[in-house]
C-alpha cells in the first residue's frame, strides 16, 4: 500500500512537471504563430 | 451590540501568539546554521540575538498569558492577524543589523514583503548582502507562503482541535486537504519539501552549467526555488532574473511558479492518482482562460508597439512577466523602467489584471483568485439563463472543485464580497499613491503588486519613496496575504475593547 502510495506521488509530480511543460508549450506555440503571422500577413 | 473582550480573551490570544513566536524564533536558527557553514560570523549573531528576543518575548507571553481554554473563531483570526505583524517586525530585526537598510521601517517593510510572498524589496547594495542575511530573505518566503501556522501546527505545537482548524482557517486557507487540520498541514509542507529538494537540484545544476561556482550555484538554486514555488519574487541578485540571462534557468522558474499557483488540495488529487481533476477543476479552466485573455492584450500591445520582433524573446519577455503577474510572484527578466519606457499602457493594464486576479485558493498566490472569478462568472451564466428559461423552470447551476458543487448564494456573496474589498485594496493603495505625486496607471500597478502580494515593480518602491507610501504598501501586504477577514476581526476587537458592552 504504501509503495504504491509513493509511486502515485512520483507518478503524481511527474504529470505536474509535465503540465506546467505543457501549458508553456501552448504559450511558445502561440508566441511563434503571432510573430510568423506578422511577417506572413502583414509583411513586418 | 459588541461586547468587551475580557482577560481571558487576551490570555488566549497572548497564549497561541506566544507560541507562535517561538515557532520563528526556531525557524531563525536556520540561517544561523548557513552562517556558520559560509563562515560569516557576524550575521550569525544577528540571528542569535533574533532569535533571543523571539524566544524571550515567546516565553513571556506564554508564562504571562498561560490558559487552557479553546480557542473560537474570533481568537483564531486576532492571532493570526497580529502574529503576521509580530513576525513581520521580529523578521525584521537580523535584516536592521545588516546594516543594508536605511530604517528599520524599510527592514520590516523587507520582512513584511517576504513573509507575505510580495517581493518588492528595499533592500541596500543587495551584491553584497551577507549570504546569511539573503538566505533569511527568501527562507521568510518558504515560511510565509506555506503559512506561519501551518508551520507552527505540523511541527509541535497546537493539537488537532478544533481551535487548530481556526486558526488554520484564519490563515486565509478555505480549505483543507485532509480531514485533519494536522495532516493537512504536514502535507502542504511534503508537497514543498519534495519540491525544495527537486527544485534546488535542478536550479542548481542549471546554474552550474551557466558558470556560476557549485556552492554559490546550489545557494542561488534553494533560494530561487523557495521564492518562485512560493510565489515570492525576491532574488539573491539586485537585478532579478535579469542577472541570470539563462532562458533555462526562466523555464524551471516558470514551471516552479505554475506549480506554486496550484491549489495544494489539487496537488494532493494528483499526488493520489486523480489527475483528471486538472482539466475539470473550475479553478484550474479560469486560470486558463485568464491566462489567455491577459496574454491576449499583451500580445496586442507589444506587437502594436513592434518590441520584440522574434518569437523566442517575445515569449522570454511577454510571457515570463505574464507568468511571474498571474501566479503572483514578481520575478522578472526586465528592468523596472522598461516597463514605464518601453511597454506601452495596454500591456501594463493586461499586467494589472493579471497580478489582481492571482492564482488559486489554498495556494501560495495572493489577489482575487481563479476559483471566485469562476464562481462570479457560473453565477452570471445562470443568471442569463434564468432570464433566457421560462419563468416556472428552477435552474441548478454546478461547478467542478474537487467534487460537483451546486452554486449557491453563499458561495457567490462569499465571491463577490471578496473581489469587492480586493478592488477597494487596489484603489486605494493606487489614490495614496498619486496623493504622492505619482501618475495613475504607476501607483495602480505598484499599488496591485503589493496588494495581491506580486512583487513585480514599476519603479516606485525604492528607497527614497515617501514613509507613508511604504507603511501603506506593508499594511496591503499584510491585508492582502490575510484576505481582510481577520483584519476586520482585529478591528471590531479594537472597537469593542472600548465601546463594547461589559
Amino acid at each position: 500500500m504504501r509503495i504504491k502510495t509513493i509511486g502515485s506521488s512520483v507518478l503524481g509530480i511527474i504529470f505536474e512537471i509535465l503540465f506546467t511543460v505543457f501549458i508553456m508549450a501552448v504559450f511558445f506555440i502561440i508566441s511563434s504563430l503571432i510573430t510568423l503571422a506578422r511577417v506572413w500577413v502583414f509583411g513586418i | 451590540m459588541i461586547l468587551r473582550p475580557q482577560i481571558n480573551d487576551l490570555k488566549i490570544i497572548g497564549f497561541s501568539l506566544g507560541k507562535l513566536i517561538c515557532a520563528l524564533g526556531f525557524v531563525m536558527l536556520l540561517p544561523v546554521v548557513i552562517g556558520v557553514v559560509f563562515s560569516e560570523a557576524s550575521p550569525v549573531f544577528d540571528f542569535l540575538i533574533a532569535s533571543e528576543l523571539c524566544f524571550i518575548s515567546g516565553i513571556l507571553l506564554l508564562l504571562l498569558c498561560r490558559t487552557q481554554t479553546e480557542i473560537d473563531w474570533m481568537h483564531g483570526m486576532i492571532i493570526v492577524a497580529l502574529a503576521w505583524l509580530v513576525a513581520a517586525f521580529l523578521g525584521a530585526i537580523p535584516l536592521y543589523l545588516s546594516g543594508h537598510f536605511v530604517s528599520f521601517l524599510d527592514a520590516c517593510f523587507e520582512s513584511m514583503s517576504g513573509f507575505s510572498t510580495t517581493g518588492l524589496t528595499l533592500v541596500k547594495d543587495l551584491d553584497h548582502l551577507s549570504l546569511t542575511h539573503n538566505f533569511w530573505r527568501h527562507l521568510s518566503m518558504f515560511v510565509g507562503g506555506q503559512g506561519i501556522v501551518v508551520i507552527a501546527l505540523s511541527v509541535f505545537m497546537i493539537k488537532g482541535s478544533a481551535g487548530a482548524f481556526r486558526i488554520y482557517a484564519s490563515e486565509a486557507r478555505d480549505e483543507r486537504v485532509l480531514p485533519n487540520v494536522i495532516s493537512t498541514a504536514r502535507f502542504i509542507w511534503l508537497v514543498s519539501i519534495v519540491y525544495l529538494v527537486l527544485g534546488t537540484l535542478v536550479l542548481g545544476t542549471v546554474g552550474f552549467l551557466e558558470g556560476l561556482s557549485l556552492k554559490r550555484a546550489f545557494f542561488d538554486g534553494a533560494c530561487i526555488f523557495m521564492a518562485a514555488f512560493d510565489t515570492g519574487g525576491f532574488t539573491p541578485r539586485s537585478q532579478n532574473m535579469l542577472y541570470y540571462h539563462s532562458f533555462l534557468l526562466e523555464t524551471v522558474t516558470v514551471s516552479l511558479m505554475i506549480l506554486g499557483a496550484i491549489n495544494f488540495n489539487l496537488h494532493y488529487h494528483i499526488w493520489t492518482g486523480n489527475r483528471k481533476e486538472v482539466f475539470k477543476n473550475i479553478e484550474m479552466r479560469t486560470l486558463g482562460i485568464t491566462l489567455l485573455i491577459t496574454f491576449a492584450i499583451i500580445v496586442v500591445d507589444l506587437l502594436r508597439l513592434n518590441l520584440y520582433p522574434q518569437s523566442i524573446p517575445f515569449f522570454r519577455k511577454g510571457f515570463y512577466q505574464l507568468i511571474s503577474a498571474h501566479t503572483g510572484t514578481g520575478y522578472s527578466n526586465l528592468y523596472s523602467m522598461q516597463f514605464v519606457r518601453e511597454w506601452g499602457n495596454l500591456s501594463l493594464v493586461g499586467i494589472i489584471m493579471a497580478m489582481g486576479l492571482g492564482g488559486s485558493i489554498c495556494s501560495t498566490t495572493g489577489g482575487i483568485k481563479a476559483l471566485r472569478v469562476g464562481v462570479i462568472f457560473k453565477s452570471l451564466i445562470q443568471d442569463v439563463k434564468q432570464i433566457m428559461l421560462p419563468e416556472s423552470t428552477v435552474l441548478q447551476q454546478k461547478f467542478h472543485h474537487l467534487k460537483m458543487i451546486v452554486l449557491e448564494d453563499k458561495h457567490v456573496r462569499a465571491a463577490v464580497v471578496t473581489v469587492l474589498l480586493y478592488f477597494t485594496l487596489y484603489s486605494a493603495g493606487a489614490i495614496c499613491g498619486m496623493f504622492f505625486g505619482y501618475p495613475f496607471l504607476e501607483s495602480l500597478f505598484e499599488s496591485t503588486s503589493a496588494a495581491a502580494n506580486v512583487g513585480l515593480s514599476i519603479g516606485i518602491t525604492t528607497v527614497t519613496m515617501p514613509s507613508a507610501l511604504k507603511v501603506i504598501y506593508i499594511l496591503q501586504m499584510w491585508a492582502g496575504r490575510l484576505e481582510f477577514i481577520s483584519i476586520f476581526v482585529l478591528l471590531g476587537f479594537i472597537v469593542a475593547a472600548f465601546k463594547g458592552k461589559k
